[in-house]
């Protein structure tokens, strides 16, 4: 169950964390060059680099892998330094503070597609309503805040809560039908939700809701540009920063969720109903608890984007936007935590960089869709077999403890 | 002697719109035995299973497992009173591990759910530590080539020991009546002869284990069975050892047809 | 005006309604048959339809032949259907076929995504393609009162068309060679192809026959409301889907059947319901929630017992 595979082929010591550190920095200097270009040349480098690496790797398995693997071995140390190459996206962007904001709105992709792929993803319940949901979240938060003024934490909160409760409109639907059926109850829903918000007095109607307080937490207006004496970053920061927050919380729980009995349960009744029912598994609690668990992250996500831009209004929550959250969790690849982020990277933050071309820009998207689906449609980062070695290694010394007679069993 | 029946059925029946599959079968199985249930394609066999299961609700009659009536119980609370089965088409879910699909058969017994997951990360340790242990034994004892390739996805296996899986994820409920579902459909002579080891094998592991097999290949049911039942057209025509029932005419005829 | 008065104009124009959603529905049933696919694209072969028309008409416009207008109009009929079933099948071909036998969550998505290439394609390249587009008025105007009930002349045309195009499709898919084809397919793919049926060709003239009722619908709604617009397919793909699903899919009756239903629950529900012209749709989607979940064979579909 160990790693001693990995640890024998991986680049050892001081140059093991050169390499994975190197990687990550030249990563990151192509992805932050994307932005601060204002043009589209270096995205059309990057995606050329990206392609060739591609190739290169496809021939060369054993570096590859011996890449992967120093990566492995490196762990801890890959992560600080994912951590604090995040953390610096406000000063690189600095001048640039509406690509922080396209940055943010990724991220509040991703945080609904976390959840999406809860549902979707886990357990194979199709919901082409993810806007809809991102509405009752945003609608609920901006109400909250407006009527009543209640705090940035517990507008959030409720947002999310409010979300998940309304998921109960769609347990029956959820329980009793599959494939495109439930695909077409959720697109009617995302159509009823739509309508009805629109037509209603209380949310506004058509106009929405306008000055919706920004976030603020116990006296800490986001809305001051983000002060640390030796720099001052844009307002924009502030949000980044909490994102980030929000996203590592929630992307360390969907992972842990993922690798546990209720990953397993969720794999089970998405592949095979029966054989979860004959194996004792009660699969409508199980559908119903994480189809209300992965509607809570996208309320979530909902209620922190009416917080952000104060101003919510029903075409925010069209049709398309339930429709570009699927497709970043499929072409990022279902069940698949890492498969999200990368999706949302592509669908949300290349298609604002593909401005260059204006018009054409949601024509491509389709036609990229299209031709993804066909060639690759297992995602870009396809589902892996669940592996328990982090979490038993993790805590090995207490098990060892406990089995000190069996000490002689290993794999 | 009512104590020695695990389960028994009361004229169980089924019909699907004026389709009748399965008519007034009544079956008895002793504890600790290995009942094979026989009988020519579409006699109902594999419907009689599903009943059992709670996957179809019969139309009438009622069964009783270990002396209560389990009629109308939803599937996945027959499971947890001790009735596993396996599917005569393989139902591992392909994409997931070996050991994933193991782990699936234990579901009833694991207490760490999403609270667990998410922040007792060390309470959840222990049990998937256990379920582990329990899974890799379980693997071993079929073929100890299935513990090296744990982590492979099912669907890399070879048919054999997919249906060992299987099997093995039925046992890691530690059922007390386990259904077969034609365990030999689509392998060779000699990895039948494997299988009847396995079955041979899993009564042995348990102390207290109770097998229904259903089964088309006649040597499987002549070498482990005790009992047999044999079904025509949903309804049962003859039951008795396997000895008795070869020479029955009435089988004979079901199997061959009438002749002249 | 009585209460009668309006279960009978309401009605009238339910069918009127419903008649077009018809024959959106019809195509869904269609391909379903075949491919076993949702064609999620297909609302936007109805809305390629009325541009179609409209391209047709422009260039008869230049030419100078709009004198004649029963002519014209059977013109851009035809014209539309053929380029309208050419676009279909050439796309069936490149994106729909191919994921025909891929997990059903694939295919949705990637006729979804055709439905969004099409509907932009259409916004990109005709002229100022964002707005709404005028309609030429060619339907004789005016109306017909009996009582209190008004009948319009257009929509009278309009509903005798579509159940003219209803017989026609009746009449291919059950008299002729290609409809046998087509209905034996979606009994039994692989049987139909033991037997000597051209599965390519079948799908083909699926698309064909699909895509076309789809173009007639497109132009009916484009004398109905005098204008369209490039996005009005996707809410039309809804309708008619969930129309072919309340018939029961795999019908062609059903969808007929459930097209007007629909078309009927709209409009009642705009006549009676609190502020019901804004919500008509919220209360037909619920409706057809409520079919899925309790009867997801539809009115005319049969109960299939589910294998184990």
């Amino acid at each position: 169950m160990a790693n001693n595979q990995h640890e024998k082929e991986a680049f050892r010591g001081t140059g093991g964390l050169l390499l994975t550190l190197g990687i990550e920095l030249v990563l990151y200097a192509l992805i932050m060059a994307i932005f601060l270009d204002h043009g589209g040349t270096t995205l059309i480098i990057d995606v050329i680099l990206a392609a060739a690496a591609i190739v290169y790797f496809k021939r060369n398995h054993a570096l590859a892998d011996k890449i992967s693997a120093t990566l492995a071995a490196n762990r801890k140390a890959a992560w600080i330094g994912v951590i604090v190459l995040l953390l610096a996206v406000p000063f690189v962007l600095q001048a640039s503070a509406y690509w922080l904001f396209i940055v943010i709105t990724a991220g509040l992709f991703m945080m609904a597609c976390l959840g999406l792929n809860i549902q979707l993803g886990s357990t194979g319940m199709m919901n082409l309503a993810g806007a809809a949901f991102q509405a009752f979240g945003a609608y609920t938060a901006g109400l909250l805040a407006l009527n009543y003024g209640l705090p940035t934490w517990l507008t959030l909160l409720a947002g999310a809560l409010v979300t998940g409760l309304f998921s109960i409109l769609l347990f029956i639907p959820v329980l009793k039908t599959k494939g495109h059926y439930l695909a077409l109850v959720t697109i009617a829903f995302q159509f009823m939700v739509v309508i009805l918000v629109e037509n209603m007095e209380w949310t506004g109607g058509p106009q929405g809701l306008k000055n919706i307080p920004l976030m603020n937490f116990f006296g800490y207006s986001f809305n001051e540009p983000l002060n640390l004496g030796f720099i001052t970053l844009h307002k924009y920061a502030n949000y980044y920063y909490f994102t980030l927050l929000l996203l590592f919380a929630l992307g360390i729980a969907a992972h842990r969720i993922y690798h546990s009995w209720v990953g397993v349960t969720a794999a089970t009744i998405r592949d095979d109903e029966v054989a979860a029912q004959t194996n004792g598994v009660q699969v409508n609690k199980w559908k119903l608890t994480l189809f209300v668990l992965g509607n809570c992250f996208i309320g979530l996500s909902g209620a922190f984007y009416s917080h952000m831009v104060g101003f919510i209004s029903p075409p925010n929550f069209a049709f398309d936007k339930s429709l570009v959250m699927v497709s970043i969790v499929i072409l990022g690849g279902m069940d698949n935590v890492l498969g999200i982020i990368l999706g949302a990277f592509l669908l949300i933050i290349l298609p604002e960089k593909l401005r260059f071309i204006q018009d054409y820009r949601f024509m491509i998207y389709g036609i990229v869709l299209i031709v993804m689906l066909i060639f690759q449609p297992r995602g870009l980062l396809p589902f892996v077999p669940r592996s328990y070695a982090e979490l038993i290694q993790r805590y090995r010394h207490k098990l060892l403890q406990g089995k000190k007679a069996q000490g002689g069993q290993e794999a | 002697m009512n104590n020695n029946k695990i389960l028994y059925t009361q004229d169980l029946s089924i019909h699907f719109g004026g389709l009748v599959a399965v008519d007034r079968v009544n079956i008895e199985v002793q504890r600790n035995t290995i009942l094979g249930l026989i009988g020519p394609n579409g006699s109902g066999k594999t419907t009689i299973f599903n009943m059992l299961t709670g996957l179809y609700i019969p139309t009438g009659g009622n069964f009783f497992f270990e002396g209560e009536s389990l009629l109308g119980k939803p599937p996945y609370e027959i499971a947890r009173k001790g009735i596993a089965r396996t599917f005569q088409s393989s139902r591992l879910c392909l994409d997931l591990s070996v050991l994933d699909n193991v782990f699936i058969g234990m579901h009833p017994r694991q207490k760490h759910w999403l609270t667990s997951a998410v922040f007792r990360r060390s309470a959840l340790a222990e049990e998937v530590y256990q379920a582990y242990e329990k899974a890799m034994h379980l693997l071993n004892i079929f073929n100890p080539e299935l513990v090296k390739r744990s982590s492979e996805p099912a669907g890399r296996l070879p048919q054999i020991d997919r249906r060992r899986v299987e099997i093995c994820r039925a046992m890691a409920m530690s059922p007390k009546l386990l259904l077969l579902d034609e365990p030999s459909a689509g392998m060779t002579p000699e990895e039948i002869t494997e299988l009847m080891n396995d079955i041979r094998k899993v009564q042995q592991e348990s102390e207290d284990i109770t097998i229904i097999i259903v089964e088309h290949v006649m040597s499987v049911i002549r070498t482990i069975t005790d009992h047999v039942v044999v079904l025509n057209f949903g309804r049962k025509i003859a039951e008795g050892t396997f000895h008795e029932i070869s020479h029955n005419p009435e089988v004979r005829e079901a199997y061959l047809g009438k002749r002249g | 005006m009585s209460v009668l008065d309006m279960i009978i104009q309401q009605s009238i124009n339910g069918l009127m309604l419903g008649i077009m959603y018809s024959l959106v529905a019809v195509g869904f049933t269609l391909y379903f048959g075949v491919l076993n696919v949702i064609n999620f694209s297909h609302g936007d072969f109805f809305m390629l339809g009325g541009f179609m028309a409209l391209i047709l008409y422009g260039i008869a416009d230049t030419l100078g032949w709009t004198q004649n207008v029963p002519l014209l109009i059977i013109y851009l009929f035809l014209g539309s259907m053929i380029l309208t079933a050419l676009i279909a099948i050439i796309t069936a071909r490149i994106c729909v076929k191919p994921v025909s036998k891929a997990p059903m969550l694939i295919s949705l998505l990637v006729t979804l995504g055709l439905g969004i290439a099409i509907r932009e394609a259409v916004r990109v390249f005709y002229p100022r393609g964002s707005d709404p587009k005028g309609f030429p008025t060619l339907l004789p105007q005016g109306s017909l009162s009996i009582g209190n009930i008004v009948i319009r002349y257009e929509n009278v045309i309009i509903f005798v068309l579509g159940v003219l195009v209803i017989v026609v499709v009746n009449y291919l898919i059950t008299k002729t060679k290609m409809g046998m084809a087509i209905r034996a397919v979606a009994q039994d793919g692989e049987a139909a192809m033991m037997m000597g049926v051209d599965l390519d060709r079948t799908i083909d003239i699926t698309f064909l026959i699909g895509a076309a009722v789809a173009a007639v619908a497109g132009i009916m709604n484009g004398f109905y409301y005098g204008q369209i617009m490039f996005n009005m397919g996707a809410m039309m793909g809804v309708i008619g889907f969930s129309a072919s699903v309340i018939g029961g899919l795999g019908n062609v009756y059903g969808a007929i059947v459930g097209g007007i239903l629909f078309g009927l629950l709209e409009t009642f529900a705009a006549a009676t319901l609190p502020m019901g012209a804004e919500n008509k749709r919220v209360f037909a989607f619920f409706i057809v929630i409520l079919f899925l979940v309790f009867k997801p064979t539809g009115i005319l579909g049969e109960k299939v017992y589910e294998r184990v």
